[in-house]
């Protein structure tokens, strides 16, 4: 037992947390190595393959299978949606060079990365559950990345792009399944089982291409340049779950999501999952995703802006595993 | 109605998961026009990474068995030996010079399309026997199919395959248990959770690249061209491989008898199974992709390894067809013998465990399983093992019972009990191979001699009315009440105060137990002889003898009615008790699992949110004064 007076973890529970975040780390950093390897730089077809036929498939096998609320999406919105919006007050306060508005890039402090690390990340901890919310949380966070990160950079939004992402159509699909009524023949739900069997193995196969997905371009960026980093990383890694905390709390206050054990053993989990699920997103490192809208603006990545998402990975090795250990003591424990 | 039967769906059945997979391939290079996926990324990281972690994945969890390394191997081998002369007597026939032409034939694609089906339809041992198969498939490819596409053997790139490095690590890791320190082992656990994360991409991964390939070469044009080598690697491959299983039956190396040992009897089977399925296989990609690196007729191997995955669409699942009828590696737990009707089976009966089925692949393996054992006419039961240990008197009535529908059914008219069944106790169950087996008995196992006997609740019987209702509340009862309060405490204590309640007043025939009555009950239990206990989860009477401490014991409902108590009447204490009978048999068990456990010991078939909250509380007991704690979701006996 390690009892550090503030919070008491058990060695179990810290190596179930380690077995769940170091193979992450590991998977990440081959694909780190993959990247640096890779001269003919093919981060291309891995994203695209990602994109167009993994993701869609993870996608719909774990939205299908699970019983469409519409308040556990709005929870999760809200919080992200409050979580980005202080981030970018923040991010603007202390990114001095310009004052916001159009042109502004410095978008890898604010947006976390909800698609590539989140996703397996929640899966591996939280199981199926987890990747649901977990994939809630990434719409909430692809919307405002168009929206508010696309007018931060280009000076208007970009639902265009945002509707082009094929992300959506498998979730849409997902929530469709799960709310019709099945076929009532027996040989057609046959047939859809083990046309779902399909998709859900295809969807696993997710999971590790993701993290290397992560992982390919950060072998390429500069040690040298890691000081730049450190403001832009700091406010990502320590200020997302600080802010995501204040939300848990404040959830907590107004009912939302309610410590009353009930009767309900299952609703309870649930809950405490959301609330693990929103504390873990938000601690996470800075997306590439950033990088590149930013390029896609016009914007040459600055090395500040490619160190913070360095560093954010290198100090989110410490972070995201010292949040997983609070989160098992204030969320699960408490 | 159903418009298709399940017979017709059980060929496309193995096949529609990879079949859906390798459509997004094909969707994928069909949109991708202009050909920007790089192929080859994808197939360095399968063959560099994701291969590597799915073989070391799969051999390491397993014991390694040299005699059937040499059968499977061996298989290859042979396969690989017979199809070479005829793929050079075709090719002579073609009137082609180049060697390339004949790869497609002679070697198989064990890896892209054979692994997927061999994990669905096998498990994970079919996938360690199909890995085998790979091995060998390829050792042969990187030795003897480079030499006869470039004129000479190339050994190093054997040596480069990073797919035999995972086998050896694999091998090793399997059959080794070296004594380390305890930090070095959860590191090794670790390693091995990323080996597995990694292995998750790989089936996927091969199949989509194969759909991909496809979407390229499967041009109506280039069909006409090498339909007989590809017709040859489809349909010559698996007849040979059959002809290969029935010469191992006959040498004795795969045994044909159900034998002793069920497992044993399952992995000939599996092992004949995965030799046929593998050599029913398509020509490789690897076979093209040496031809280009060659300069060794490519086009004719892309055209052969197109076809031949194109004709595997009909071929394979008909190859799996006749495995199933050949080699019937689907069984079940128990077979009832029809005695009227020599070799007839007349029931299947399945016993099925929780922890079984709580494992989704196992739990959609068997319902592919059951479907193909329905769809060859089999009637099954089933039997949960927890059910069985709890009521057997109740699931041999349910087993009875369906053996009479089945006999009904089959128009036999003898009871099951009196001609067709014959029951042996504490036997091990038998395996009974569907197809294959001979008559065999039902084999019912009984619950071990030394399972304790449970202390049944006995509820106390209601004596001589003594009165109205009325006169209940009358002051001249109240001797009579609190002699009936000590009585009932020292029968049933300890005891609900509601309980009490109910069977001192059924004594004047008071129909419902209101405040009222429990107020009067509750004015003379302080004079009655009983202790008084009260908690959060009410308050409950106690017999003077009776000590809270030292108490242990917990009882469950007996036949009689009147001994099943709401939740709200068990005594923390004695939840608490019967929770750590059930830790005592676990060690450790999830809250929830714990609840559930508890609540079906003290006769609940249903955790309703009222027995959840006091076996709950029970639990809370238990950890606070008996020897359990709560740790990370579990609760842990201490003892």
């Amino acid at each position: 037992m390690t009892d550090t007076g503030i919070f008491s973890i058990t060695a179990t529970e810290a190596l179930l947390i380690l077995r769940g975040f170091l193979p992450t780390v590991m998977v990440v950093a081959i694909g780190a190595l993959l990247g640096k390897l890779d001269g003919s730089r093919h981060q291309a077809t891995l994203t695209k393959l990602i994109d167009y036929v993994f993701l869609p498939c993870l996608v719909f096998s774990a939205i299908h299978r699970h019983p469409f609320a519409l308040n556990e999406l709005l929870q999760i919105a809200v919080a992200v949606t409050v979580m980005v919006c202080l981030s970018t007050v923040a991010a603007l306060c202390l990114m001095k060079d310009r004052p916001g508005g159009a042109g502004w890039n410095h978008l890898a402090s604010i947006f976390m990365s909800s698609g590539n690390l989140l996703l397996p990340l929640a899966y591996l901890l939280f199981g199926s559950e987890g990747l649901v919310k977990g994939i809630y949380f990434h719409l909430c966070v692809l919307l405002l990345f168009h929206t508010l990160g696309a007018y931060l950079v280009k000076g208007s939004c970009d639902l265009r792009s945002f509707f082009r992402i094929p992300f959506l159509y498998p979730l849409a699909l997902g929530i469709a399944a799960a709310s019709l009524p099945s076929p009532g023949s027996e040989n057609l739900l046959e047939m859809a089982w083990l046309t779902e069997r399909g998709i859900h193995i295809a969807g696993l196969g997710a999971l590790p291409l993701l993290l290397i997905n992560f992982g390919y371009p950060l072998g390429l960026i500069k040690w040298s340049t890691l000081r730049k980093g450190l403001p832009g990383a700091a406010l990502r890694i320590v200020g997302g779950p600080l802010l995501a905390f204040a939300v848990v709390y404040l959830y907590r206050q107004v009912g939302w999501l309610s410590m009353e054990q009930g009767y309900d053993i299952l609703a309870f989990v649930d809950r405490r999952t959301t609330e693990a699920l929103l504390i873990l997103g938000a601690s996470l490192p800075s997306s590439h995703h950033a990088l590149r809208m930013e390029a896609g603006g016009g914007l040459a990545a600055t090395e500040a802006e490619s160190a913070t998402l360095l560093v954010s990975v290198l100090g989110g090795m410490v972070s995201v595993l010292t949040v997983l250990a609070i989160i098992d003591v204030v969320v699960f424990q408490g | 109605m159903n418009l298709i039967s399940p017979e017709i769906l059980l060929v496309p059945r193995a096949m529609l998961p990879s079949l859906t997979i390798a459509l997004f391939g094909v969707l994928l290079g069909r949109a991708d026009s202009r050909r920007e996926l790089n192929q080859k990324t994808i197939s360095n990281m399968v063959y560099y990474f994701f291969t590597p972690c799915l073989v070391f994945s799969s051999l390491h969890k397993r014991s390694f068995d040299l005699l059937e390394f040499t059968l499977i191997g061996g298989a290859a081998l042979l396969l690989i030996a017979v199809m070479t002369p005829i793929a050079f007597h075709f090719k002579r026939r073609a009137g082609i010079k180049q060697n390339g032409y004949c790869l497609p034939i002679i070697f198989m694609n064990t890896g892209n399309v054979s692994l997927p089906i061999a994990l669905l339809l096998f498990g994970n041992d079919g996938l360690a026997k199909a890995i085998m198969f790979h091995m060998m498939n390829i050792l042969i490819l990187y030795s003897y199919g480079v030499y006869l596409v470039s004129g000479k053997t190339d050994f190093r790139h054997f040596f480069r395959i990073p797919a035999l490095y995972a086998t050896l690590l694999g091998v090793l890791a399997a059959n080794t248990d070296p004594q380390v320190p305890e930090l070095v082992l959860q590191g090794y656990a670790i390693l091995c959770k990323a080996s597995d994360l990694l292995a998750y991409a790989a089936i996927p991964l091969l199949i989509v690249n194969l759909g991909y390939s496809m979407s390229a070469t499967t041009r109506l044009s280039t069909f006409k061209d090498d339909a007989t080598g590809a017709f040859l690697r489809v349909v010559l491959g698996p007849t040979l491989a059959f002809g290969l299983v029935i010469l191992y039956r006959k040498l004795g190396w795969l045994p044909v008898g159900a034998g002793l040992d069920p497992v044993a009897t399952l992995g000939y089977r599996t092992t004949e199974a995965i030799i046929i399925l593998n050599a029913a296989m398509p020509g490789p990609v690897m076979a093209y992709l040496l031809n280009v690196k060659f300069d060794n007729c490519p086009e004719k191997a892309a055209s052969m390894v197109a076809l031949g995955t194109l004709a595997g669409l009909v071929t394979i699942p008909l190859t799996l067809h006749f495995i199933n009828l050949f080699i019937a590696g689907y069984r079940v737990d128990l077979g009832i013998v029809d005695q009227e009707r020599s070799g007839r089976y007349l029931l299947g009966i399945e016993c099925d465990g929780a922890n079984y089925h709580r494992s989704k692949t196992a739990r959609d393996r068997d319902k592919l399983r059951e479907s193909i054992l329905v769809g060859l006419g089999w009637r099954i039961h089933r039997v949960w093992s927890t059910d069985w240990w709890e009521k057997p008197a109740e699931e041999l009535a349910r087993i009875e019972a369906a053996i009479e529908a089945a006999i009904k059914e089959s128009n036999a008219p003898k009871t099951a009990s009196e001609s067709v069944v014959q029951v042996i106790a504490a036997a091990p169950p038998m395996v009974v191979n569907t197809s294959l087996a001979a008559a065999t008995q039902l084999v019912v196992p009984h619950p071990p001699e030394h399972e304790p006997v449970l202390p049944v609740y006995e509820p106390f019987v209601v004596g001589e009315i003594k009165g109205t209702p009325d006169d209940f509340y009358d002051a001249k009862s109240d001797a009579s009440i609190r002699s009936l309060i000590e009585a009932v405490v020292r029968m049933e204590g300890p005891v609900s105060h509601e309980l009490v309640a109910r069977r001192v007043a059924e004594h004047w025939e008071v129909g419902r137990v209101t405040s009222r009555t429990i107020k009067r009950i509750e004015g003379l239990t302080g004079k009655a002889d009983v202790k008084v206990v009260r908690g959060t989860e009410g308050t409950f009477l106690w017999s003077p003898s009776q000590d809270t401490r030292s108490f242990t014991l917990f009882r469950i409902p007996g036949e009689n009615e009147g001994s099943r108590r709401d939740a709200e009447d068990l005594p923390p204490q004695e939840i608490a008790n019967a929770a750590l009978h059930v830790l005592e048999q676990h060690v450790s068990l999830p809250v929830a699992d714990l609840v559930r456990e508890t609540a079906r010991l003290l006769g609940y078939q249903r955790t309703g949110p009222a027995v959840d909250k006091a076996i709950r509380g029970g639990i809370g007991v238990l950890v606070k004064k008996l020897g359990a704690k709560e740790e990370g979701g579990n609760v842990v006996h201490l003892r």
